[in-house]
């Protein structure tokens, strides 16, 4: 009984802390080979252009992911189409602000 | 070996670790306050699971020197809990910037879920030492319990924020699934017939 109790907990702590904290699947862009992506420069470049504040901005799976604030004031972390440079997910605090068509 | 084991320096060494590996990549420019926010989270959330998680595997475990070890301990793996929900809000601050930005986020869901979790830890951390005892006395263990609602926030915190549901879920159930089979064990237990006045 005690083993059968404690081993599956074991397990999945041992899961718990096997499970890759910063790995981030919040969205899939389908940016397509890096190779093919717009600078990141850009869109940053672009955002201030729009009144965004950024803090960091990064590649990350098939996305660009800008930490920063929207125009509106919003402390977000969005994901952006590395090729279009087109928003695909906005989040404030893990809340959807905005998200594109098809995503 | 057992001197190692029960010398309490050892013990506050093993879980400042991580701490001083976070100090370090933050003071050498490696990380920034963001980036601090989910580590600092992270294992704050992992000690009060494991000062929890001790009372109940104690219980359904038995009496063991280890369950005995843990259980001296227990206190401390609390606090530094408490310690590392600290540092997590001091980053959070500074990310931030200002008391407005953070005042204007203070309605999302994954946000007041993170000052709600921090409050019930404190209440945890601060009382968790023989002085609050002391002074406390019968009204120190209801304090203490302010772990559960401190975990079910954290949980939410977690996952509300992060959208690693998994990931949370996997870290809470070990505690979930022994608080479980402490309740069904004391219902299965016999009750002591009270005695007559």
């Amino acid at each position: 009984m005690k083993t059968m109790l404690l081993a599956p907990a074991a397990l999945m702590l041992a899961a718990g802390l096997a499970t890759p904290a910063l790995a981030d699947g919040k969205i899939e862009c389908r940016g397509g080979p890096r190779e093919n992506w717009t600078n990141v420069e850009k869109l940053k470049a672009k955002l201030i252009a729009e009144g965004w504040t950024i803090k960091k901005a990064k590649p990350t799976r098939d996305c660009y992911e800008v930490y920063g604030k929207t125009p509106e004031g919003d402390n977000v972390e969005s994901f952006f189409h590395p090729v279009s440079l087109k928003p695909v997910l906005i989040l404030k605090r893990g809340r959807e602000l905005f998200r594109a068509e098809g995503y | 070996m057992r001197t190692i084991i029960n010398s309490k320096y050892i013990v506050w060494l093993l879980l400042a670790l991580p701490g001083a590996a976070m100090a370090l990549s933050f003071v050498t420019g490696e990380a920034d306050a963001m980036d601090m926010l989910h580590p600092t989270g992270e294992w704050s959330a992992r000690l009060m699971i494991l000062a929890m998680l001790i009372g109940p595997l104690s219980e359904v475990a038995g009496p063991a020197p280890w369950t005995r070890w843990l259980l001296v301990r227990r206190r401390w793996f609390g606090f530094s809990a408490f310690l590392y929900a600290s540092a997590h809000l001091v980053f959070y601050v500074i990310d931030m910037g200002t008391i407005e930005d953070m005042l204007a986020e203070i309605g999302e869901a994954g946000i007041w879920t993170g000052w709600l979790a921090m409050l019930a830890i404190a209440v945890c951390g601060l009382t968790s030492n023989d002085a609050a005892l002391r002074v406390m006395r019968r009204g120190w263990k209801q304090a203490q319990r302010c772990a559960y609602p401190a975990a079910v926030l954290t949980l939410f915190h977690w996952g509300l924020l992060t959208w690693h549901w998994t990931g949370a879920l996997a870290h809470f159930a070990p505690l979930i699934l022994l608080t479980l089979a402490r309740v069904v064990r004391r219902q299965r237990k016999p009750r002591k017939k009270e005695l007559p006045a």
